[in-house]
């Protein structure tokens, strides 16, 4: 019951927030190039982040309660990736995020659109907790899944800096494993770059 | 991207949302990519208002529209009364909680889903996608708008190697461009290769049953459909199609259970019409009535509504001892219904039963006297119906020639066939079932069977003749007219181009196509028809060249 209503008064919370993130959307671009404009950039920053960290907690919610159903189509990987950065609002001073994507990825792949799109959201969002100046993303296919992933020039993983209340990667690893074909299932895999920094990955199958 | 940016701004666009606010929002999301041009609409009939009238490049339709009709359904109606181009792009808004099960059910998917809250700049990435889309993939729209489907797939295949991400959608186009030739193995084929790439698609799971069954293997079409109904309960062209693999192979039971099973799934006055009508032809009235009464109600005041419905439910009430409710049933649509023969024809048919059963016997010899006079011009429904009043005022002569006649003419359609049984077990006439339908049946298979095995033994003349003896007898029978076709395109290939062959086959073609529109037993006649067409003047000019 206690769960019930938490998800309850998230859920409308969530909707408030939405309103919220409306208005300084609008008043992000009217503030361009006066002297509000780096305040109001961080406050839409801040309310689009708390707002995707309560979809994080509901949707993770559900997935405890009922189960994720997964609702796969076609996608073109690279598109997809340029499209999710490019809906970010980002900060002023923020890291630079590049997208590439392997010559050698397949044309399209299967996916919930939706739900991943959540994932690597939240998987971006920690790599801008952690990157000093850029964070990559790229697409791959890999053993018959397809590999998206999120490098970041940070202190890799494990290392001590911004508290985390596990919520990313617990949403990456549900959605990740929601995705099944035939018998095999996606995953999550996090580790340090040869060259320093964290490297996620989020393998589809 | 290389697209202008004007271009999004110049998008007419029409939001459907029954919540004022939600519209307002919207409305200021487009406004901030630039479009100024958007109309609105709070439910489905005002949508359907502007549709009619209005070309929108962009739709964005919230799924739950408060009133009786979904988005989804609104989708449904528009893709199947061809209302919706191909260039509109349809965006379905739906709440985070709902919209798997949204998707889930749909053969007809929109554009894209946009998942509430979504932002401006990512409702402007899903436009800009979808214009691409349309950019890469119009040299196919530019033939599937002139039905020429050969040249669809030819540039279909073109596409596919080109522009590698639009595969799936290419290879859903080719398929359905081999099915609409009339070529559903070929339309397989391309199924099955969508099914190599991802085995769990849903529409080529379908199409793939849909093109076994066009081949007239009907037991692994429902073998196929069962698996994946089993797999995706959510999915409701599966339940059509079953339904449809049921009422062919004459299981009424099976497709009636099927029918109230897609519409607890999916409820809508369409599907609650399917179920209302196929209850009344395996006689449950009870589940007949409560579902026909729904469909009239809520297609009062709406385009989707049919005086069949009206009619249907007249009949049911008669039938279950109400004979007042079908006559005030009746008495309020007259005028709306006037130019409707069938439905004057069933009305007055309906009327006489109930004029006999609370003992107006004049009213009601006047109303049948108007009904046998209405018969004949008012399709083979309303002439059951018809029959149905004579057999139960002891008219049988008349009943008996009525359901002869329209037995007849239609002997190769389930449905029909299965309502004149039900005319007679009703009426207490159970016993010339076998006289009435299932002799003439026979008579009529025998007779069209035994053209055909002359014509596969190379009998030809003699396949011929038999056929155009049978057609003699019934000329509007499209069994017979199918084999009558078949028969003379065989002659045509084995004898050489003959002119009074040709017209006759026109002919003959031309009929089928008014009886069964679309059907794919005649979109495949006419491709045979087309070949040996080409071949045999071919062949002719060859030996033109040669003399």
């Amino acid at each position: 019951m206690q769960d019930l209503l938490v998800a309850t008064v998230i859920h409308d919370l969530k909707n408030e927030l939405a309103v919220l993130t409306g208005s300084l959307a609008t008043m992000t671009r009217n503030a361009s190039g006066t002297a509000l404009e780096s305040e109001v950039r961080r406050s839409r920053a801040i309310a689009d982040r708390l707002s995707k960290n309560l979809v994080s907690f509901l949707t993770i919610y559900r997935a405890e309660q009922h189960g994720l159903p997964v609702c796969c189509s076609d996608h073109n990987p690279g598109d997809f990736l340029h499209d999710l950065v490019k809906g970010q609002p980002l900060p002023a001073n923020s890291p630079s995020v590049r997208v590439a994507t392997n010559e050698s990825v397949a044309p399209f792949w299967f996916f919930d659109a939706y739900l991943v799109q959540l994932a690597m959201e939240a998987a971006l969002h920690n790599a801008l907790r952690f990157a000093r100046s850029a964070i990559d993303m790229s697409a791959r296919t890999r053993d018959g899944f397809l590999v998206m992933v999120v490098e970041d020039d940070g202190p890799g993983p494990g290392a001590a800096g911004a508290p985390s209340t596990g919520l990313g990667t617990a949403l990456c690893s549900a959605i990740a494993e929601a995705h099944r074909n035939g018998d095999r299932r996606g995953k999550v895999t996090l580790g340090t770059r040869p060259a320093g920094g964290a490297i996620f990955e989020m393998w589809l199958p | 991207m290389p697209l202008a940016p004007t271009r999004i701004s110049e998008l007419r666009s029409l939001l459907v949302d029954d919540m004022r606010d939600m519209r307002a929002n919207l409305r200021n999301q487009l406004q901030q990519l630039g479009i100024d041009n958007v109309d609105q609409a709070q439910n489905a009939a005002e949508a359907l208002k502007l549709l009619s009238t209005n070309k929108y490049d962009l739709v964005m339709c919230d799924y739950n529209l408060g009133g009786s009709t979904s988005g989804q359904q609104l989708l449904e109606f528009l893709k199947g009364k061809k209302l919706l181009p191909p260039s509109t792009i349809y965006f379905m808004v739906t709440a985070e909680t709902s919209y798997q099960k949204v998707a889930a059910v749909g053969e007809f998917a929109p554009d894209d889903y946009l998942i509430k809250p979504f932002t401006a700049s990512s409702l402007e990435s899903r436009v800009l996608r979808q214009l691409e889309k349309q950019d890469a993939l119009a040299p196919v729209m530019k033939h599937l708008s002139t039905s020429d489907h050969r040249s669809v797939i030819a540039e279909c295949d073109r596409l596919i190697a080109a522009m590698p991400k639009y595969s799936l959608e290419l290879l859903k186009l080719k398929a359905q461009a081999f099915q609409d030739l009339g070529r559903p193995p070929d339309a397989r084929e391309v199924y099955v290769q969508v099914l190599a790439i991802r085995a769990d698609v849903p529409w080529a799971q379908l199409g793939a049953a849909r093109a076994l069954k066009a081949s007239g293997e009907v037991e692994k079409a429902k073998a196929a459909i069962e698996s994946l109904i089993e797999a995706n309960p959510q999915f409701i062209g599966a339940y059509d199609l079953l339904a449809e693999v049921h009422t062919e192979t004459n299981n009424e039971d099976a497709a009636f259970a099927t029918l109230r099973q897609a519409e607890a799934i999916a409820p809508s006055a369409h599907r609650a019409r399917l179920v209302g009508k196929m209850a009344y032809q395996v006689g449950d009235l009870e589940v007949a009535s409560t579902a026909l009464e729904k469909v009239v109600a809520e297609t009062r005041n709406s385009v989707t509504k049919s005086f069949t419905d009206t009619s249907t439910l007249s009949q049911v009430y008669v039938e279950s001892g109400e004979p007042k409710k079908a006559l005030e049933l009746l008495k309020a649509v007259q005028k709306e219904f006037a130019g409707e023969p069938a439905f004057l024809a069933i009305a007055a048919a309906v009327e006489s039963r109930a004029q006999r059963d609370l003992g107006n016997n004049e009213a009601a010899d006047a109303a049948i006297k108007k009904a046998i006079e209405l018969a004949p011009h008012a399709g083979a429904e309303a002439a059951l119906a018809v029959s149905g009043a004579c057999l139960a005022a002891g008219r049988e002569e008349e009943g008996a020639k009525l359901l002869e006649n329209a037995v007849r003419s239609n002997h190769e359609n389930p449905r029909l066939v299965a309502l004149a049984k039900r005319v007679l077990k009703q009426t207490g006439h159970a016993a010339m079932t076998h006289s009435l339908i299932d002799g003439q049946i026979k008579e009529l298979a025998d007779m069209t069977a035994t053209a055909l095995s002359f014509a596969k033994k190379a009998k030809l003349d003699e396949a011929v003749t038999m056929i155009s003896e049978a057609l003699a007898k019934l000329p509007d029978n499209a069994g017979v007219l199918l084999a009558a076709a078949q028969i003379n395109l065989l002659w045509l290939s084995q004898k050489g181009l003959n002119v009074e062959f040709v017209n006759r086959v026109k002919a003959y073609m031309a009929k089928l196509e008014s009886l069964m529109p679309g059907h794919e037993r005649v979109l495949k006649l006419n491709h045979f028809f087309r070949e040996t067409l080409t071949r045999v003047s071919a062949a002719k000019t060859l030996d033109r060249a040669a003399a």
